[in-house]
């Protein structure tokens, strides 16, 4: 365990990147749906019509606005700061587990954030405008659980991701690397359709568990980006 | 037979022997450290060891336990005797085979030595 | 026992090139090491797989005796802040000098601070934008304040000034004096380094030329020159003593050989009108990295 908080201190070493960053994507987020509202109000009128609310609740921008970050921290945590931990004598494991507490504080840091930001946002009246940012159909429609947990598996997900392709890239270089990559798509689309197939059970399951299931389905995926990025990092050399 | 350097810690013995012989070192006076040495002359502290142990077996340094290495009381003679024993060989010698190489005479020789002397 | 770090049978290869080739190696524990041998000849490749960086295609690696695993006690023991190393983009010079001596126990703090302040490393560049010279500068900060028991220096000296070699030289025997440990340092400024070694490694194409204390590897260096006849013929009877490097000029010949002459030796090559001359370790590394010949 104290092996791998070295590679921690080292993750976290400029902590206004892994842990400020997100707070200030999910600001500008927020920022931009109210000007997106406001914009669209002035032509409309206040307060906005129901057709138009129910609009700005398929907003999406806090699922896809933190995943370019989040991945290229991956990325970087699993090049320079690899490179840099085995230079000061830590191991491929240590490593791993240091970098990995890191991605589950960021990704803790980015859900806080959203579900703080859902806070201030029923505090408010949605933004005083009616603008709908945390509270949206994709995170369970102000479930606060759910949109807490969504993002982090998202979090979580996107780091694993950039920490596995970016072990991959340093080790096999760019073709190799999309030639995984696109070895995983496939699997992914397999996986898709085998679902397109079964709808009829997909549904059930939907019914069942609501947006639980594409909250698991997430964090599976979170799961096997870490277990391959573990297996990768276990093989990379400098 | 073969020109060419010799070895550090032979040349680094030789010039501490100079130190003491010209009183630089004192008798009972301590000498620097190994590390020391190894810093100030950027040598491996092995090599720096290994010039003062040829001082301690040669009877010039001795050793004080926990205190470091000092001069022995009789260093100065000491060295004095073996540099005078040498003298010869290493300075008369060549000076006289350098001489003869050039033609020049005793005569003109002791000459050379007087003017330098006086 | 065998107290330090050792290689068995350490082959590597890319592809059909073989860099490293059946190396059995020991450097002993508490010593500086110099390696040495032309460009291209595995020593970076050697430091990289005894320091688990990279992984050989076959054979192992023994740090006092033990194969050198996934053991994070084994591996909090090296330090190789490599030559082109890699640091986060973001960081700057004092954020790795706060984050590095959580890595070591025995950090050396007061040296770390000398050596910044000797080299001039200015704390608050970003490392990506530091010069050549003041990157080697971080790297020797790093290797000496870590006072790891295995340290690698590969080229160290970088873009470093002959002053600023010469503060490194000082402050490495310093810490060194400070707290005996293995160094494993490589360097084509041979006679520039050789005093602050006590042990040689020569690498000749993925192989060992030759393993011996500084002042054996030192006695070892000797020109011979004289009529190219008779040197031929001395060579022709001292098979002992073969011909590493040639150079000829009119009449005469000089060749570099391997030492020492016995007193016999030297008279039979003096009666032959030869000239024997020690030459440098730096002389002795070229010789044998254009010769292919391995001192037994």
């Amino acid at each position: 365990m104290t092996h791998a908080l070295r590679p921690l201190k080292l993750y976290l070493a400029n902590r206004y990147y892994v842990l400020g960053v997100p707070l200030f994507i999910y600001a500008v987020v927020v920022v931009l749906s109210i000007a997106v509202v406001a914009i669209i109000g002035s032509m409309t009128g206040f307060p906005l019509s129901e057709e138009i609310r129910e609009g700005t609740r398929n907003n999406a921008g806090v699922l896809f606005s933190a995943p370019g970050f989040l991945v290229s921290v991956g990325v970087f945590a699993a090049t320079r700061n690899f490179a840099l931990a085995l230079a000061l004598g830590a191991t491929r494991r240590s490593f791993w587990a240091g970098t990995t507490l890191g991605f589950a504080l960021t990704s803790l840091m980015t859900a806080t954030a959203a579900s703080v930001g859902l806070g201030l946002e029923r505090l408010t009246g949605h933004w005083f405008i009616g603008a709908h940012v945390f509270d949206v159909h994709v995170f369970g429609d102000g479930d606060l659980a759910v949109l807490f947990v969504g993002v982090f598996v998202m979090a979580i997900a996107c780091l694993a991701a950039g920490a596995l392709f970016g072990t991959l890239f340093r080790a096999y270089g760019t073709v190799r690397t999309v030639l995984w990559g696109a070895a995983m798509g496939v699997v992914a689309l397999g996986l898709l359709t085998l679902a397109a197939v079964n709808d009829e059970r997909v549904l059930a399951w939907q019914d069942a568990w609501g947006e639980w299931l594409s909250v698991s389905v997430i964090a599976a995926v979170a799961a096997a980006f870490l277990a391959g990025s573990y297996a990768a990092v276990r093989r990379a050399t400098i | 037979m073969i020109d060419g350097p010799r070895p550090i810690f032979v040349e680094l013995a030789d010039a501490i022997a100079d130190d003491i012989l010209v009183g630089t070192y004192p008798p009972d006076a301590q000498v620097p450290s190994t590390n020391e040495l190894a810093a100030h002359h950027r040598i491996n502290p092995a090599t720096a060891g290994k010039a003062l142990n040829r001082l301690v077996d040669e009877g010039l340094l001795v050793k004080r336990r926990g205190l470091g290495m000092f001069v022995a009381d009789n260093a100065p003679e000491l060295l004095r005797k073996r540099r005078l024993d040498d003298f010869e060989a290493q300075f008369i010698a060549p000076l006289r085979t350098e001489a003869q190489r050039l033609g020049i005479s005793y005569a003109e020789l002791h000459a050379l030595l007087d003017k330098d002397h006086s | 026992m065998t107290a330090g770090i050792s290689v068995i049978g350490l082959t590597k290869t890319y592809g059909d090139h073989t860099v490293l080739d059946d190396l059995h190696l020991t450097f002993a524990a508490g010593k500086i090491h110099g390696l040495l041998g032309a460009n291209g000849t595995g020593k970076t490749t050697l430091m990289s797989l005894m320091s688990r960086h990279t992984f050989p295609t076959r054979g192992s690696v023994l740090l006092d005796d033990r194969e050198f695993g996934e053991d994070p006690r084994q591996a909090q023991r090296l330090c190789f802040v490599r030559e082109n190393q890699l640091y986060n983009d973001a960081f700057k010079v004092r954020d790795v000098l706060r984050i590095a001596p959580d890595f070591y126990p025995k950090w050396d703090a007061a040296t770390t601070t000398r050596l910044v302040d000797r080299f001039r490393l200015p704390p608050a560049t970003v490392v990506k934008k530091l010069s050549r010279g003041q990157r080697s500068a971080l790297a020797i900060v790093l290797a000496l304040g870590s006072r790891a028991d295995f340290t690698f220096l590969d080229e160290p000296y970088l873009g470093l000034d002959p002053g600023a070699r010469e503060t490194f030289y000082e402050e490495l025997i310093r810490s060194y004096g400070a707290q005996p440990r293995t160094i494993i340092m490589s360097t084509h400024l041979v006679d520039e380094a050789a005093p602050l070694l006590e042990e040689v490694v020569v690498l000749n194409q993925g192989r060992v030329a030759l393993q011996a204390p500084l002042e054996e590897a030192e006695a070892l260096a000797l020109t011979l020159s004289g009529p190219t006849t008779s040197l031929d013929r001395w060579l022709q009877e001292h098979p002992d003593h073969p011909s590493l490097t040639r150079r000829t000029l009119g009449p005469t010949a000089t060749v570099t050989t391997l030492g020492p002459l016995s007193d016999a030796e030297s008279a039979s090559a003096s009666q032959a009108q030869l000239r024997v001359t020690s030459t440098s370790l730096q002389g002795l590394v070229a010789a044998l990295g254009n010769s292919n010949h391995e001192v037994a």
